[in-house]
């Protein structure tokens, strides 16, 4: 079954006069993204090549570009992760130009290089703008460059005095955290400061015993936060924000609905974030798609976090809203052509309200503990209003190697309320059997009087017990009872010569007299 | 025709009486009675109930048999001794949450843990999950090494009282805890 795809029509010129961006695009990626580069690809009329592991053989991502090329093993290190694999097969099959999608190689400026230096174009950014805003302590020094603020605080704090001296610099309350590692792991918050050398001795021996590296880092604890984070598009010249996306609803650092605009945002706001944003752009004379991520205090300040120098996984809901496709800019731009043929004319508006949910292969209701299995069976909405991105199909069984993310469903209404009815009623409308997902933990979060309120801070999804729901409905033990006493339940199973299948013993069924 | 369907949700046990009349479904579980309207169409029931409808969808897997219905998924497990035994595992046998690759064990046979202590770390999905001690105890059997791949509930660690005399002399000091 195809994914419902909502009409958004391309802004834009078209591609510049008969004349293609590239001969031929190699995708270095897999899952959704994959999927997502090849469409836009053949929307340009460039042939796509994809990219795959062994354990991704029968991958949708491989059936959705012209061509592809198998590159190694499924770890990643030897196969997505593998440069000269990847740089090999673009060789191979003639291609010149290389898009990284995300995670994987997108953001080595190693391999930016490397491709350069194989003749190929990396559709991203310069290794230089890599090297500037990608690396975490470059981008915080570039950011202080262009006046900026990071979260105030302090590395290196080893002793109770410099503790309590910089903690009055930045304020109570204030996070002391392990500069070896994350995880919440040798984090201990201290309000006042007669906590502090208690917090600070407990904090260094946790750090210690966890991380083997007792060196901690003060911090303003900014409580409680949103995660709001700018689009960029830039040429190396001009430079054009895309409004905001809110990304607060996490756990474990790892987004779960993303929307925009932000309920906290309002359009001053709004101006200096994405004026922030564009200056760190053209510090960094960048090209291409990047997303800055700000960290919103509840006063209304904000702090610079980091930038992703790359497409970021949450595209699709800036896509929602301003009718652009950011795959599209991301190849023109790579091509050497002016903003403005990405753009249409001026900057473009931004309409409705677009929120995105993350489906993922995960237990919500367990401690979100990563699923495999069998997809046995998998249908998507035929909502209006909302669009499926996704890389998998029924019968494709999920290996542990990789990213648990399986389609992002996003929807676009009038206003929020509209848009939240219209991605509930989208997710309502898929059914995936075989693998437990964190589906109905969606479902819950976009009921929630919290979501409804717009109280989406970083610590919502991580700070409740998330409960599976206990009962039943009538409906579902209805149509499973019809199902197991129908003559065929047996016949029609998932690997019926699985000697493991409980399904050759249905006899078992007891049978009230 | 009527039927008892013994099933399992998680750890509860859950027992329906069946009986089925031309489209009419009647059920009964824990005392209460459901009727229903069933109508098939391949792996898609749509089902009348309580005066509103709703359309599932129906698969059949090596656990028991899936059950999607508005978005939500439910796995009925057939009630036989491995599901119950899986549901209550004993705690000193720890199993793997996920199928994955034990990428470190921090805890070798031998060792005598305290509730909360690291025993191992897995992977899987780029995810890293810590199996922690549930309680303090000496590690009785470790089955599987660095690098290993597991398959979800496949048994990792036996973990025995600390007090109690090992099996073997040579796995350690017996008093020390």
């Amino acid at each position: 079954m195809s994914p419902a795809r909502a009409d958004f029509a391309t802004r834009g010129a078209p591609v510049g006069q008969g004349a293609r961006a590239f001969r031929k695009v190699l995708v270095a990626n897999r899952g959704e993204i994959a999927v997502r580069v090849c469409r836009t690809l053949k929307e340009m009329g460039i042939p796509s090549v994809t990219v795959y592991s062994d354990a991704d053989r029968g991958a949708p991502h491989v059936r959705s570009g012209d061509e592809s090329v198998a590159i190694g093993p499924a770890p990643p290190a030897q196969s997505y992760l593998n440069a000269q694999a990847i740089l090999e097969a673009a060789r191979r099959v003639g291609a010149d130009a290389i898009h990284p999608g995300y995670g994987f190689l997108s953001e080595s400026a190693i391999f930016a290089k490397q491709c350069r230096d194989a003749g190929l174009t990396f559709i991203g950014p310069s290794p230089e703008s890599m090297a500037r805003l990608g690396d975490k302590s470059a981008a915080r020094r570039t950011a202080a460059e262009c006046g900026v603020p990071c979260v105030p605080g302090a590395e290196g704090v080893d002793s109770v005095e410099r503790a309590l001296g910089e903690a009055d610099r930045v304020g109570y309350p204030v996070l002391l955290k392990a500069s070896g590692g994350g995880g919440g792991r040798g984090m201990r918050l201290v309000r006042a400061r007669d906590e502090m050398p208690a917090a600070l001795e407990a904090a260094r021996r946790e750090a210690g015993s966890a991380f083997g590296d007792e060196r901690l880092l003060l911090e303003k604890y900014v409580h409680p936060a949103r995660h709001i984070e700018i689009q960029i598009l830039a040429d190396g010249r001009e430079v054009a924000a895309l409004g905001e996306r809110e990304c607060s609803l996490q756990r474990r650092h790892q987004k779960l609905i993303e929307e925009s605009p932000s309920v906290a945002v309002a359009s001053s706001l709004r101006e200096a974030m994405q004026g922030a944003a564009a200056s760190l752009a053209r510090a960094a004379s960048y090209a291409g798609a990047m997303t800055v991520e700000f960290l919103l205090g509840p006063d209304g300040t904000f702090y610079f976090l980091e930038v992703n120098t790359r497409l970021q996984v949450e595209h699709p809901v800036t896509e929602m809203r301003s009718g652009l496709d950011l795959v599209r800019a991301q190849i023109l731009i790579a091509a050497g052509r002016p903003l403005g043929e990405s753009l249409g004319k001026g900057t473009p508006e931004l309409r409705g309200h677009a929120i995105e949910a993350r489906l993922c292969a995960e237990d919500a209701y367990q401690g979100f503990l990563p699923q495999t299995g069998k997809i046995l069976l998998l249908a998507w909405p035929k909502a209006d209003g909302s669009r499926v991105d996704t890389g998998i199909a029924e019968g494709q069984t999920l290996h542990p190697y990789y990213d648990s993310l399986l389609a992002k469903v996003i929807a676009l209404g009038r206003d929020r309320e509209d848009a939240r009815a219209k991605l509930l009623s989208a997710l309502r409308g898929t059914a995936l059997l075989g693998v437990v997902t964190n589906q109905s933990f969606l479902i819950d979060l976009l009921e929630d009087a919290a979501f409804r309120q717009g109280e989406t801070f970083t610590h919502t999804v991580e700070s409740r017990e998330w409960q599976a729901p206990k009962e039943i409905p009538d409906a579902v033990l209805a149509a499973a009872a019809t199902f197991l006493t129908s003559p065929k339940a047996a016949g029609d199973g998932e690997e019926e010569t699985d000697r493991y299948s409980p399904w050759q013993r249905l006899g078992g069924w007891g049978r009230t007299p | 025709m009527s039927r008892l369907l013994r099933l399992r949700h998680g750890r509860t046990p859950l027992s329906l009486g069946y009986e089925r009349k031309a489209g009419h479904v009647l059920l009964e579980t824990d005392g209460r009675r459901i009727e229903a309207d069933v109508s098939r169409d391949g792996s898609w029931f749509d089902v009348r109930s309580g005066g509103k409808s709703f359309r599932c969808a129906v698969a059949p897997g090596r656990r028991g048999v899936w059950i999607s219905c508005e978005g939500r998924s439910y796995l009925l497990e057939h009630d036989r001794p491995e599901a119950a035994a899986r549901a209550e595992r004993s705690s000193d046998e720890l199993r793997a949450p996920m199928t994955g690759r034990v990428v470190h064990v921090a805890a070798p046979a031998g060792s005598i843990v305290r509730e909360g202590d690291l025993l191992m770390t897995i992977e899987a999905m780029k995810m890293e999950f810590r199996l922690v001690a549930p309680e303090d105890g000496r590690v009785a059997e470790v089955r599987c090494g660095d690098g290993e791949r597991v398959e979800l509930g496949d048994l990792l660690v036996v973990l025995e009282p600390a007090g109690e005399t090992p099996g073997a002399p040579s796995a350690g000091p017996a008093g020390r805890a």
